[in-house]
């Protein structure tokens, strides 16, 4: 059955569309049928990070005004099998998606696709709502440090409260991804930990990935981190994230330092 | 001495900020909470009557945006809705507060 997961977390810039990219092409690299929907309406940025931004013709809000159909409008990625943008406009504003419309294209998403990931906008406005309200499950983006989990506990109270799931009395599923982890500050006791975020948002672990250069590179060269470096700690982690999400019990590994002797010294030297 | 000095002046900083976000979220949370009750009170409708009772009391009296707060929350005896205008006064120095008590 399709699942329709919202990538979101309220504040921006924690690395939302990074995720979308990553987690969706190691969704697919395991045979599933994903497509990327990008949300972030007159800000988009999915493209970019597929490296797909010379590709665009037609989008999301296009096909929410039946001025193009879904064939016209997918973009087929060239690297992995089954994996599919649906951009969004550059140029429009958040008010065109319309409830209605938004419904319609993932009702026909959902016959289509294993999975449709919608990468939400930050903040907890009209796109953001947009992106949440059809969703059965969740991944929260959050970053060690105390705005985005203030922002990620609004964003927890509202899925559980105006999504179309909530009025259903339903729940959606909701998983944890803590991102720009970095094990060396953790160890100084300068960024909380992923026990003291997990204590205080209090919803499962999907995965944590330290911050890392190989995701910058990816999105230099407009390649998920899954697909471009699939060997590196970062893709790791979003790999297994990826197989947690397909139901497979998986231990979360935690990023820790990993330093040689040299460098040991060079630091102790440095303090 | 300086590498003694650091050892003892270094203290983390990730417990700070472990509790001071105990506390707020647990504040936050049940101000939400109470905010979406059952009689649909949400946050966004008491935002909306903040301003439009703002707005009538502007009519009248030179109030400035920040000097009306409304709260909802519940009571063994029934829910308060909360209104707080914080009037000037002639002298400008002062400020009074009126609170209209609606009781349910």
């Amino acid at each position: 059955m399709s699942k329709v997961l919202v990538v979101t977390s309220g504040k921006g810039g924690v690395g939302k569309t990074t995720t979308t990219a990553a987690l969706g092409a190691a969704l697919a690299m395991m045979g599933q049928k994903v497509v990327l929907v990008d949300f972030d309406v007159g800000l988009r940025n999915l493209d970019l990070i597929m490296g797909a931004e010379r590709r665009v013709v037609f989008d999301l809000i296009h096909v929410i005004q039946g001025d193009a159909n879904l064939s016209q409008t997918l973009i087929k990625d060239k690297r992995v099998e089954g994996l599919f943008l649906l951009p969004t406009s550059q140029t429009r504003d958040k008010d065109a998606l319309t409830q209605e419309g938004v419904s319609r294209v993932i009702d026909e998403l959902r016959g289509k696709f294993d999975w449709v990931l919608c990468d939400s906008p930050a903040g907890i406005e009209h796109g953001a709502q947009m992106a949440m309200y059809h969703a059965d499950k969740a991944v929260i983006v959050v970053n060690p440090e105390v705005s985005s989990i203030r922002d990620s506990d609004r964003i927890i109270g509202m899925l559980n409260s105006t999504t179309q799931k909530a009025k259903e009395n339903g729940e959606i599923e909701k998983f944890l991804l803590i991102t720009r982890y970095d094990p060396e500050r953790v160890g100084r006791g300068d960024m909380l930990t992923t026990d003291d975020v997990l204590d205080i948002l209090s919803i499962p672990l999907l995965g944590v990935v330290p911050e890392s250069q190989d995701i910058l590179v990816s999105s230099n060269v407009g390649a998920p981190v899954t697909v471009s470096k699939p060997k590196s700690v970062a893709a790791s982690a979003y790999s297994e994230a990826a197989r947690r999400l397909m139901g497979e019990d998986v231990q979360v590994t935690i990023p820790t330092e990993r330093r040689g002797l040299l460098e040991w010294l060079f630091k102790r030297k440095a303090i | 001495m300086s590498f003694l000095l650091s050892f003892f002046k270094k203290r983390p900083s990730s417990p700070v900020a472990y509790n001071r976000l105990k506390i707020l979220l647990s504040h936050e949370r049940a101000s939400i909470e109470n905010s979406a009750d059952h009689l649909g009170l949400s946050a966004t409708l008491l935002e909306q009557l903040q301003r439009e009772i703002l707005e009538v009391v502007k009519r009248h009296i030179a109030i400035e945006q920040d000097k009306i707060h409304i709260k909802h929350k519940h009571e063994a005896q029934g829910s308060i809705l909360q209104v707080d205008l914080e009037l000037p006064i002639a002298t400008d120095s002062h400020s009074t507060t009126n609170n209209h008590r609606l009781s349910e």
